[in-house]
């Protein structure tokens, strides 16, 4: 009697299995992730040139629509639209709109009625991009840019075309992700992507209070200590610590939290000579990661960054293309039915 | 529900199923204005005046639901008495007792006997209030507990809000013994359950939720049993949802202590993993818990160790558009609680015997009520259901206002022909 369990993934492939929202890492194939890496390589170069903008979103409106406070994340995506050609409206409803008693369907009504084309939707309730993309917007594309613990997966995705461009491949890498593991969304969409990109090995380091009970369900190693976590690592994932972790009784304190995973000189030398040291930023120092470190040749943090931009041209490019191509089939489809004479 | 003077029917050719008598068998039951007045042969100078043809039927008692929300005072946007009501007698259910959590909450003889007297003028089913624990439910005061008892509460309850501290829980099962009225409780340790709105496992951990650990049932549960062994209070456990609450229970019975429980359909049927693609209708409270939690407490069924509500708790289409989290909790339950049992039995999962007992027989000594049961001289609470007939449920079909009935357009098997409550025909199927 159980219901159908759909995976959040399914909603986001329109009929012909091409991206048509882009919610969660989890759930896609090896060939979709691929693709969205290659799609971001060949918009690296443009972005190199000196006219930076390409024509793919002419004509289009993409709706910023930020729950939760943001400023770089929504730049990026701001940056990454107008490089597309699109008109973007940016609206901070973080406490605005929501404080005022309209619920979020009344919000999202409202956009649809000004025909916009996307969404990019951060909010601080786990599965809200989900819930937009099932329930509100039909013929609107929806881009998760966060969703409370549950998924990120556009940083993610900017985060593995990093690593592919520093390492080349998935296939031989461990990865290392150390930190506040159970608030994280960044971590959960890069543990999907490296599983299904084949990375060999997947770990989490941290506290046993910042890691999510049953997390070897997906199917990555819970390690508590740095050196034995770290050792024979590729790649190294340092997350930030919110400040209020330091509340209700999930660490003792910064400083101890430094001394045990704080990733300095020291504790990088656990790790393979080459490994690559990556942060989703904004970076806390001296609480996560030591500056010597994070400004030191091991570092690709910066790297992410420039990735950010060309990473969300391409998922926005193609959750468009997945919208129109769709569209079409329907309109295809309506039309058949029209010319296949009189309605049963 | 005004009966006619001699009032008289018949059920004719149904296979009789009583739990309290061990009847299970091929009987005619003839009824009398509100009672049983024989099983197996007519009486004499029965003159009939409505025949229901049951061959091919199950015969049983009217179904004893022990926890239903009926949004009536207060919540007219997700149903009322008479809407409510009328879902349950289409279901087979001839007793409810609904949940206090109404606005304004049911904690003064007012509030419980305006839902009497609604109740009797809906004229669906026997409705038996559950009367705060605390005034207002706010965890602070004891309630007016003998004026809600002397008012028709057959138990108290703090449903899901949670009381300040251990000591007022105390204090009210202290004073609840005093009065003589039974308390009925919800396991939930406020703080382990924290902003959870789901079970704590591998699912909750994929999906990014925060999650309620089965230690926040089984701390507070521990705890409950304590104080029920101190201040002897008589005490019903409603709407476990783990195993291992469900061996506790199992164990303080065999060391003496007198404890009930029940399990709400909806945990009979599914898990957590339900929630994968975020489906807010899966939103629940207690929550669906792991499939082995599943089948301990459809083990604990069959056993004869708990009774099965509906937690019924139906809400409009706007409370479940939102994330998750943000939802409203409950599924909408009565319009399909007949068919949902009977599939639990088509499917094996639960024994015939077993589910009648756990609606019937189990449910009446846990209200210490003379009901439920099926033989000369009880009640005329019956239940004519079809038990392996496919039915569907339809939107359209819904008599309950909640839109949130969760197995709408599923095949289901088991449909009710006819209910009778106190031998007033409430149901009959066209």
């Amino acid at each position: 009697m159980t219901s159908k369990s759909a995976s959040p993934s399914a909603v986001q492939l329109n009929e012909q299995g091409r991206l048509k929202h882009f919610l969660t890492t989890e759930g896609l194939s090896r060939e979709i992730l691929t693709e969205i890496l290659d799609t971001a390589d060949s918009f690296i170069s443009t972005q190199e040139r000196s006219v930076k903008t390409v024509p793919l979103l002419r004509g289009k409106t993409v709706v910023n629509l930020f729950f939760e406070n943001s400023t770089r994340t929504r730049s990026t995506f701001e940056l990454a639209a107008k490089r597309l050609s699109a008109d973007i409206l940016n609206l901070d409803i973080a406490r605005s709109a929501t404080s005022k008693g309209e619920t979020l369907m009344d919000t999202l009504w409202n956009l649809q009625s000004m025909y916009s084309d996307m969404f990019v939707v951060r909010h601080a309730d786990s599965g809200a991009a989900h819930f937009i993309a099932e329930h509100v917007t039909p013929n609107v594309a929806v881009i998760n840019a966060g969703d409370g613990r549950h998924a990120h997966p556009t940083q993610a995705m900017l985060d593995m075309l990093t690593i592919r461009r520093e390492k080349g491949q998935f296939e031989n890498l461990t990865v290392a992700i150390i930190g506040d593991i159970l608030h994280s969304r960044v971590a959960r969409s890069q543990i999907y992507a490296l599983k299904t990109l084949g990375a060999a090995e997947v770990r989490v380091i941290g506290p046993n209070t910042l890691l999510p009970n049953d997390i070897e369900a997906l199917g990555v190693k819970p390690y508590n200590n740095m050196q034995q976590g770290l050792k024979g690592v590729d790649v190294i994932v340092t997350l930030r610590l919110q400040k209020e972790r330091m509340q209700n009784a999930l660490l003792p304190s910064e400083s101890e939290f430094y001394r045990m995973y704080g990733l300095n000189t020291d504790k990088l030398a656990y790790a393979n000579p080459d490994a690559i040291v990556m942060h989703p930023g904004p970076i806390n120092r001296g609480v996560e990661i030591e500056s010597a470190v994070a400004d030191g040749p091991q570092s690709v943090i910066l790297k992410q960054v420039s990735n950010g931009i060309p990473l969300r041209m391409a998922v926005m490019a193609m959750a468009m293309s997945g919208q129109t191509q769709e569209q079409q089939a329907q309109e295809q489809q309506a039309q058949d039915e029209q010319n296949s004479g009189e309605p049963a | 529900m005004k009966l006619h003077p001699q009032h008289r029917i018949q059920i004719l050719g149904g296979t009789v199923i009583d739990p309290q008598s061990g009847l299970h068998a091929v009987k005619d039951v003839f009824i009398e204005n509100d009672t049983i007045v024989a099983i197996g042969t007519k009486p004499q100078d029965f003159q009939v005046e409505k025949t229901i043809d049951a061959s091919g039927q199950l015969v049983l008692p009217g179904f004893i639901d022990l926890c239903a929300f009926l949004a009536e005072p207060g919540f007219a946007q997700k149903g009322s008495i008479a809407s409510e009501t009328r879902a349950a007698a289409h279901n087979g259910i001839t007793t409810l007792c609904c949940a206090p959590d109404t606005k304004p909450v049911i904690d003064s003889s007012a509030v419980a006997n305006l839902i009497k007297d609604r109740a009797q003028q809906a004229g669906n089913v026997r409705v038996l209030p559950l009367g705060a624990l605390s005034a207002g439910l706010e965890g602070e005061q004891l309630s007016n507990m003998n004026g809600l008892k002397e008012a028709g509460c057959v138990a108290l309850t703090n449903m899901d809000a949670p009381m300040r501290d251990s000591r007022v829980v105390m204090q009210c099962y202290h004073y609840a013994a005093g009065v003589g009225v039974p308390v009925m409780i919800t396991p939930l340790d406020k703080a382990l359950a924290d902003v959870g709105c789901m079970h704590q496992g591998p699912t909750s951990t994929k999906l990014g939720l925060a999650g309620i650990p089965e230690s926040a049932e089984t701390v507070a549960l521990a705890q409950h049993l304590l104080l029920i062994e101190q201040t002897g209070v008589k005490a019903h456990f409603n709407r476990i949802s783990s195993g291992r609450a469900l061996a506790m229970i199992t164990d303080a019975k065999a060391k003496g202590l007198n404890v009930t429980a029940d399990v709400a359909l909806g945990n009979l049927c599914f898990i957590d993993e339900d929630i994968l693609g975020f489906d807010s209708a899966m939103h629940v409270v207690p929550p669906y818990r792991s499939e082995a939690d599943r089948q301990a407490l459809l083990a604990g069924v069959n056993a004869g160790e708990l009774a099965i509500c509906s937690n019924h708790r139906p809400h409009e289409i706007a409370a479940k558009m939102a994330p998750f989290a943000a939802s409203e909790a409950g599924i909408s339950v009565l319009d399909s609680f007949a068919a949902v049992l009977m599939s639990l039995v088509k499917r094996g999962e639960l024994t015939l015997e077993a589910a009648v007992k756990a609606v019937t027989q189990t449910p009446a000594t846990i209200l210490d009520r003379e009901l439920g049961s099926l033989r000369v001289g009880a009640l005329a609470d019956v239940v004519v259901i079809s038990a392996e007939q496919d039915v569907v449920v339809e939107k359209a079909a819904l008599q309950s206002k909640g839109t949130n009935n969760p197995w709408i357009g599923q095949a289901l098997n088991g449909k009710v022909s006819a209910t009778l409550c106190a031998g007033h025909v409430v149901f009959e199927a066209e």
